[in-house]
């Protein structure tokens, strides 16, 4: 009866009367037999029992990836599953904030358990680049890079093996790149950068004023201010430490809080009393007007100036300069008759004049004053010279030194110091390059020497001995996506005659890993040991617990860095008979030794964080070097504050490379000539939902910040572009398509890409999904050779 | 009970046995990569022949066995299962059901503790292997695996309580979890799959799946109603 029933419901597909006639002519047990050789379910070792009210275990940890946040995540784990993720409950004061995970660390559970991780080794079969892989094992990874990298290092040296630079794991004690750079070592050596891509500009430029960049004070004394400055700095969305919180608890205390920015911000818009929209590229207009304002109206604190600093007036100049370089004869515009005023400036940065001088006016009345520089400016062709300005601009106004007060410049300092195993000594010395000019090493390295920003040549050698031949790309994304000028990048990377060689670890298929020649599939944080620490000025370390065991083959780059070891003969070197666990057991002991306070251990284990409280730990960056100037020297040539620096001036560059911070008009800046062809300046920024480029195949956090282009209102209406359409936006080096959400949060002529987005060229090279760097030029700034992403000229069309 | 109505009568007892042959077809090709050995094997025992006669999506299967160029098509379905199923690219058919089946769209969501408890129920659970992490519970092949040992067992059983309740598992299977995510799975599969291979089987089993459903009902009816017994139709 009910047979006809099932053989209508199933007319057009199954019949039963098929079905049994399929059924019998298969020859049992057929389809099994012999192929399968274990079955996937077995019989319970326990009989069900039933579960247990209570088995949750809850472990601490947080993760390695290169965030801002550093936050604390403790992981709920039942029967062996991450079920859900809680952060820092414990009391919230001024003194121990809570390290509350924002919506990144949320999102921790979907990064491990996306259905899409790597799981297995690869090995392309394809053209390099093309995407095609197949599935091997560890054992066979690892034979041929060995094999790889003993012909290239018999063939080119060891200088043409190289470990790119990368922030997938890193901010950690055994970070993956460190590793490799460890292994290489101990096997002849390798070619090592300098610089990083966050922090170039900054670190190389801060230096020449201060002597180092520890300027860096603790950030309870934001509190202590009467003006807080935040230019380019968006700590709501990259959190900085705790720079969002004490920003907040500042605001609470009542101190104005003013940000400078093309766009604005979360920062600017949920903390700031004042949003300044300025120009890209221009922010030195902006400060040469402001010293203009501080100097003419006598506002600059004199008696700091003569005895701590350098170069302000003529009267403090270094000897054997002529006459006519010091900051107030540049700004009064005594040699190039151009007095740098707020109306010269309101013309060049587009910041009303009056503004101005009403910022300047604050600033040097309102001490202490803070000047906080994000590290976003410094990004630009020329972001030596915004580094220099704003540490100018504290100095004069007497602002370093006194708590409330800011140094401006890089911004370190650390009261929790952790210990990282050590890279051990390359045989190559310190030779090493800007890291953002690998791709340049890689086609033209033998013509690369110090001119072109290489260190630690050895006596007598003007150029690299070799191009790069063998990378390293581990737990990064660098090698396309976050470097520059994606379309000239894979054009080098495709190349199969320059690199011969490319392995790549990650934990997803990022653009950066589909030009590995070995793909391998890393765990992630939450499978493995490590110690965490934060964007400075921090006060805090995480112990990076492992919570799971590594998913499907994924092994940590240690692990199989140590299988690599043993292949090349140097495992017991390597790893001095040490597992993860064990080196971060050491590292504590090292650090034991330093700061008797940092826990043991066992107690890490049972607190998850070490916190300093800043009860009593406050730090005022050069606090001694003011104080007591006779004892405590600033580690500058001079042992002063450089506002004029003779290295500098003897690097004899000086409309590029000033020996006083001034506005240099920037290549690919509003004056431009090619601004005829390309009207728009571009800039990024680093987007709430993304750490970098990780986290961008999240599916919530796309929910949480879609990749849209933000441009303003005036100059959609231009281009006929409604919001959300999906525009073009192209320059000589590339085109992007993507949706565009129309603003006023963001100036007229300057449009802005949330930076991060995984490049997705179509077939014809025009990137789907919105990478700034398919528009991003390799050509570095002047002096740190660091990356000007910020620093592009675009047009927009509507599609 | 009687004795009578213990014993499994010979349709009972084919259809059950045509449901495991048919769980392990589509619990091998979704298991692993196709090779030569188990593209000969399948067509060797597989009656491909009758697969023609399940609409479309076993025709198209039925076509793969029988494809013109024979490597040509096996690395095709290959590269399919790993873009489908495996990578290194994101998947476009995820194997979970917590996939499908979460708000989070992730591992190791709700389904995997329901069908964990289902297998324990049975006595079963996934193979562990030590300091190694275990695969999600709710992964297709453990779900196959599932329905295919609890038939197995069913046609062995000579208790009709028992075997009732060994159906009721496959029901539940089918009910709880399978056929709330395979049609989508199904549906990812079509519309991703290159191969002939797996645009018909992505067909293939969702149609069977609601099929069985219809058919462990009936088994499950004649327990219940001996003068309904199959065999009596």
């Amino acid at each position: 009866m009910f047979k006809n029933v099932i053989d209508q419901l199933n007319e057009k597909k199954f019949s039963r009367r098929s079905f049994i006639k399929w059924s019998s002519a298969v020859t049992a047990p057929v389809v099994i037999g012999g192929l399968v050789k274990e079955s996937s379910l077995v019989e319970k070792v326990k009989a069900a029992e039933p579960a247990k009210a209570s088995t949750e275990q809850i472990l601490s940890t947080c993760s390695t990836i290169n965030c801002g946040g550093r936050c604390f995540i403790r992981a709920h784990i039942n029967d062996g599953v991450i079920t859900r993720l809680s952060t820092d409950t414990k009391e919230d004061t001024f003194e121990m904030p809570q390290l509350r995970a924002c919506i990144r660390g949320r999102g921790y559970r979907q990064f491990v358990y996306n259905p899409d991780r790597l799981k297995y080794p690869m090995k392309r079969v394809g053209k390099r680049g093309e995407g095609k892989f197949e599935r091997i094992s560890w054992d066979e990874a690892i034979e041929y890079i060995a094999k790889e990298l003993t012909r290239i290092t018999q063939k080119y040296g060891p200088a043409s093996r190289y470990s790119n630079y990368a922030t997938g794991h890193s901010g950690s004690i055994i970070g993956a790149g460190n590793m490799v750079q460890r292994l290489l070592a101990l096997t002849g050596g390798y070619l090592g950068y300098h610089n990083s891509y966050s922090s170039a500009q900054t670190s190389v430029a801060t230096p020449y004023t201060y002597g180092t960049t520890q300027t860096g004070s603790t950030l309870n004394t934001l509190s202590d201010s009467k003006l807080i400055i935040l230019w380019g700095h968006n700590p709501v969305e990259t959190r900085w430490g705790l720079t969002d919180y004490y920003v907040r608890k500042a605001k609470e205390a009542g101190v104005k809080i003013v940000v400078i920015d093309p766009r604005q911000s979360d920062t600017a818009a949920g903390l700031a009393d004042e949003w300044i929209p300025i120009v890209p590229t221009t922010d030195n207009a902006l400060m040469d007007a402001m010293t203009y304002v501080i100097i003419t109206d006598h506002l600059y604190d004199k008696s700091f100036v003569d005895k701590y600093c350098l170069g302000f007036d003529e009267e403090h100049m270094p000897e054997g300069v002529p006459e006519g370089e010091s900051l107030v004869s540049y700004i009064l515009g005594k040699k190039d008759g151009v007095a740098k005023t707020p109306e010269w400036a309101e013309k060049i940065c587009k910041v009303p004049a009056a503004t101005i001088r009403k910022l300047a006016r604050e600033y040097a009345t309102n001490k202490p004053s803070a000047l906080l520089q994000g590290w976003g400016p410094q990004r630009q062709a020329f972001g030596e010279q915004f580094v220099r300005g704003g540490t100018v601009l504290a100095a004069i106004t007497g602002n370093v030194g006194i708590k409330g007060g800011w140094a401006s410049g890089s911004g370190y300092t650390n009261l929790v110091k952790t210990t990282a195993v050590p890279k051990g000594d390359n045989p190559l010395g310190n030779l090493t390059i800007p890291c953002f000019l690998w791709t340049d090493a890689i086609v033209k390295g033998k013509e690369m020497g110090v001119k072109e920003g290489v260190k630690g040549l050895p006596e007598g050698q003007e150029k690299l001995p070799s191009n790069i031949k063998a990378m390293f790309n581990l737990a990064g994304n660098a090698l396309i996506n976050q470097h520059s000028d994606s379309n000239k990048t894979a054009e080098i990377l495709r190349d199969e005659s320059l690199l011969e060689l490319i392995v790549v670890s990650d934990v997803f298929m990022t653009p950066s890993a589909k030009f590995a020649d070995i793909l391998l599939p890393s765990n992630t944080f939450m499978e493995r040991w490590d110690i965490g620490t934060t964007w400075a000025p921090s006060q805090h370390a995480i112990l990076s617990q492992k919570c799971i065991e590594s998913m499907y083959e994924s092994k940590s780059d240690y692990e199989w860095l140590t299988m690599l070891a043993k292949k090349l003969g140097v495992e017991n070197e390597f790893t001095e008979g040490r597992t993860q666990l064990d080196w971060v057991k050491w590292s504590i002991e090292e650090s034991r030794k330093k700061d008797p306070n940092f826990p043991t251990f066992e107690e890490f284990k049972k607190m998850g964080i070490y916190q300093v409280s800043l009860e009593n730990n406050t730090v005022v960056a050069f606090e001694k070097e003011i104080n007591d100037p006779a004892n405590h020297k600033f580690a500058t040539p001079s042992g002063k504050i450089e506002i004029f620096s003779k290295d500098l001036w003897d690097m004899n560059n000086p409309d590029e490379i000033p020996a006083i911070p001034k506005y240099v008009p920037s290549w690919e800046g509003p004056q431009d000539p090619l601004t005829k062809k390309y009207p728009l300046q571009l800039i990024g920024w680093h987007y709430k939902r993304r750490c970098h480029s990780t986290f961008d195949n999240n599916k919530w956090l796309e929910e949480a910040g879609p990749q849209v282009m933000w441009m303003n209102i005036h100059d959609a209406q231009e281009r006929k572009i409604k919001d959300g359409d999906k525009v073009r936006i192209f320059n000589d080096r590339g085109e992007i398509q993507m949706p565009v959400k129309l603003t006023n949060r963001v100036i007229p002529g300057t449009v802005a890409i949330p930076q991060g987005a995984w490049w997705a060229p179509d077939s014809k090279g025009i990137d789907q999904r919105g990478n700034i760097n398919t528009l991003t030029t390799q050509r570095p700034s002047a002096l740190a050779k660091g990356n000007p992403q910020h620093t592009n000229l675009v047009e927009v069309k509507r599609i | 009970m009687n004795i009578e109505n213990n014993q499994i009568s010979s349709e009972e007892h084919q259809l059950l046995e045509g449901r495991l042959k048919f769980y392990q077809f589509l619990q091998l090709l979704l298991r692993m990569p196709i090779t030569i050995k188990i593209f000969n094997e399948i067509k060797e025992k597989g009656y491909i022949e009758g697969l023609r006669e399940f609409d479309q999506s076993g025709q198209m299967v039925h076509d793969f066995f029988y494809s013109e160029n024979l490597e040509e098509s096996i690395q095709m379905a290959r590269q399919d299962f790993f873009g489908l199923f495996v990578g290194p690219e994101a998947l476009l058919a995820p194997p979970w059901e917590s996939v499908y089946r979460s708000k989070e769209k992730a591992l190791f969501d709700f389904p995997t503790f329901e069908v964990r408890d289902l297998y324990s129920q049975y006595g079963l659970e996934v193979k562990k292997k030590e300091h190694h992490h275990d695969e999600a519970d709710d992964h297709i092949v453990y779900e196959l695996e599932f329905m295919l040992q609890l038939i197995e067992r069913s046609i062995g059983e000579h208790d009709s309580d028992k075997r009732k309740s060994l159906l009721k598992g496959q029901q539940r299977m089918l009910k709880e979890h399978l056929l709330k995510w395979v049609p989508r799975f199904s549906t990812d599969i079509q519309n991703h799959g290159t191969s002939k291979l797996f645009i018909g089987l992505g067909a293939l089993v969702n149609d069977f799946i609601s099929f069985d459903d219809q058919l462990v009902e009936d088994l499950l009816r004649s327990q219940d109603q001996p003068e309904n017994r199959l065999s009596e139709c």
